[in-house]
């Protein structure tokens, strides 16, 4: 293909000032020569004005509100999720520190408390020696039975109020 | 008139700070955004489906999606380009569903179901040019109506728009030199569709 | 003011006494009188018994803000506060609190029409009859925008372009 030819096939983009640098001074350079290529480029600009003046259309008044309050309405939807989210993790970290922290306190109550229960609950009743450790002191009882307790609470509050809560749904 | 042109630089960076505050979930944010896009969305979805209510919805679609999307949006890209190829794809899709014949051929009336009233006049010197710039204006707006759906969205994202070529390629999803040959084409087949309406001259 | 703050205010003062009162009326004494006392504790130095002590009183400061969270939370989205007071403060091991992050409703909307705050989830307004989501034509009952058919009754539901006058009236 010749220059001129080329030149010719960038007319339409120069008026739409789609060129790059150096292809503008192409055309720039070919144009001052070339009468034809320069009517041509000058039979393009009306229509690349008129195509930049076209009038906006306008939407209904009432649109940029309703999108906002569907749209608004997804969004705090989704930033309260994330929140709850949030939330969860931090309460259940709560729980199990609460839950391991509690030993401590046990094994401090019943330290300062046990003796009192020492004739009933000994160590020997208990704590058959195991590998020559005793492995059921009062203190451990009652950290797993305060855990386990707190589990099979849990559990069941769980189960109920999700029974409950299917059953309010439904009625919805 | 709001946003009726690409965003300046201040606009840019307005935007910017906009999408990291929607990220958080600020309201304020969203609704600012949306009124900065209110005419360039809707304008550029009523050229793609021609239907007014249907861009309409398509507009609400557009920020739901964007609502969705955002946290999976890379704050350093550009948003105007990524809202926009969000909103072409729905609209594309909603061709395919509804229309498929449309997304090459030309629709018949729709495109003169506008009214005047529904645009913003242009400033024009005199009551003669008024009068000559309202039937070019016309004139153009229905040779472009009647352009391939690729045709009339290049079309307009350059001229209406004012988008530059490799932010068209991206928001079509073409290669830059693909973006510039369908801009020739569709330049070209406009000129030939006005010069059929004057045979004999170029288009004034 | 953050997401966090905000929450914070929904704890009732009464909550911020009680762990105050809690942590003075026990903290200070177990410094002063129990923790030297103790056969394993009494032998750390001053600031680990000190820093033990606060961990833990810390920990009862956040368990009882906590629980003044659930009551003044269960209060705002109109749920039965009291019962879940209980459940958070009984259950064991936080489980309650956790129970309650995970069944709570979602935030009641005061009504654009009178301003009442009523559970959240009906589409109408119990005082003013104000529209409050959208609903479907023939049963009334609230239906998701995306849905092409009501879910509760069937009745298809009218293209998204023609459901202006709903969109208008949500949108004032």
């Amino acid at each position: 293909m010749s220059e001129h030819d080329k030149i010719r096939e960038l007319l339409a983009l120069a008026a739409a000032d789609a060129l790059t640098s150096a292809e503008e001074r192409q055309v720039a350079e070919h144009v001052r020569s070339c009468i034809a290529c320069s009517n041509e480029l000058e039979a393009w600009r009306p229509i690349a004005s008129e195509l930049r003046r076209l009038p906006t259309p306008q939407p209904s008044p009432w649109l940029v509100q309703a999108t906002l309050a569907r749209a608004g309405a997804k969004l705090t939807e989704q930033a309260e999720r994330d929140w709850n989210r949030h939330v969860m993790i931090v309460v259940v970290a709560f729980a199990w520190l609460l839950t391991i922290a509690s030993w401590p306190v046990f094994h401090f109550v019943t330290g300062r408390f046990g003796s009192w229960l020492e004739p009933q609950f000994s160590h020997t009743q208990f704590g058959q020696t195991l590998l020559g450790r005793t492995w059921f002191s009062n203190t451990w009882i009652s950290f797993t039975a305060f855990t386990a307790l707190g589990w099979l609470a849990g559990g069941v509050a769980a189960v109920m109020l999700t029974i409950r809560q299917r059953g309010e749904r439904r009625l919805a | 008139m709001v946003g009726a042109t690409a965003l300046s630089l201040e606009g840019l960076v307005a935007v910017d700070a906009d999408v990291v505050r929607l990220r958080r979930g600020d309201l304020n944010a969203l609704s600012e955004l949306i009124t900065r896009y209110q005419n360039r969305l809707y304008r550029y979805l009523l050229r793609l489906v021609r239907q007014p209510a249907e861009a309409e919805d398509l507009f609400q679609q557009t920020w739901l999606k964007v609502v969705e999307k955002i946290r999976s949006f890379d704050a350093s890209r550009n948003f105007d380009a990524w809202l926009f190829t969000l909103a072409r794809n729905l609209a594309i899709d909603h061709l395919r569903r509804i229309r498929p014949q449309s997304l090459d051929e030309p629709l018949a009336d729709s495109w003169h179901s506008e009214t005047v009233a529904d645009r913003i006049p242009c400033k024009d010197d005199t009551p003669l040019d008024h009068a000559l710039a309202a039937e070019r204006r016309t004139e153009m707006s229905e040779a472009m109506a009647e352009l391939p759906m690729m045709y009339r969205e290049v079309l307009t994202l350059r001229f209406e728009d004012e988008m530059k070529i490799e932010e068209i390629a991206q928001v079509t999803a073409v290669p830059v030199s693909t973006a510039k040959s369908r801009l020739r084409r569709s330049l070209e087949q406009l000129r030939y569709a006005l010069e059929a309406r004057h045979p004999g001259g170029t288009w004034q | 003011m953050s997401r966090f703050t905000k929450e914070l205010r929904v704890i009732p003062k009464a909550a911020w006494i009680v762990a105050c009162f809690i942590n003075l009326c026990c903290l200070l004494p177990m410094f002063l009188f129990v923790a030297p006392t103790d056969p394993e504790v009494g032998k750390w130095p001053h600031w680990g018994q000190a820093l033990c002590l606060g961990g833990m009183f810390l920990f009862m400061g956040a368990w009882v803000a906590l629980i003044g969270y659930v009551y003044g939370d269960a209060k705002r989205r109109q749920m039965r506060y009291v019962m879940w007071t209980l459940l958070a403060i009984f259950v064991p091991n936080a489980i309650g609190m956790i129970l309650y992050f995970i069944l709570r409703d979602p935030l009641p909307k005061p009504c654009p029409g009178c301003g009442h705050i009523e559970k959240a989830g009906f589409p109408f307004c119990p005082r003013c009859g104000a529209l409050l989501q959208p609903t479907c034509s023939t049963c009334s009952k609230a239906v998701d925008p995306t849905w092409a058919n009501c879910a509760h009754c069937g009745q298809r539901l009218p293209e998204p372009a023609a459901r202006a006058t709903q969109d208008r009236a949500l949108a004032t």
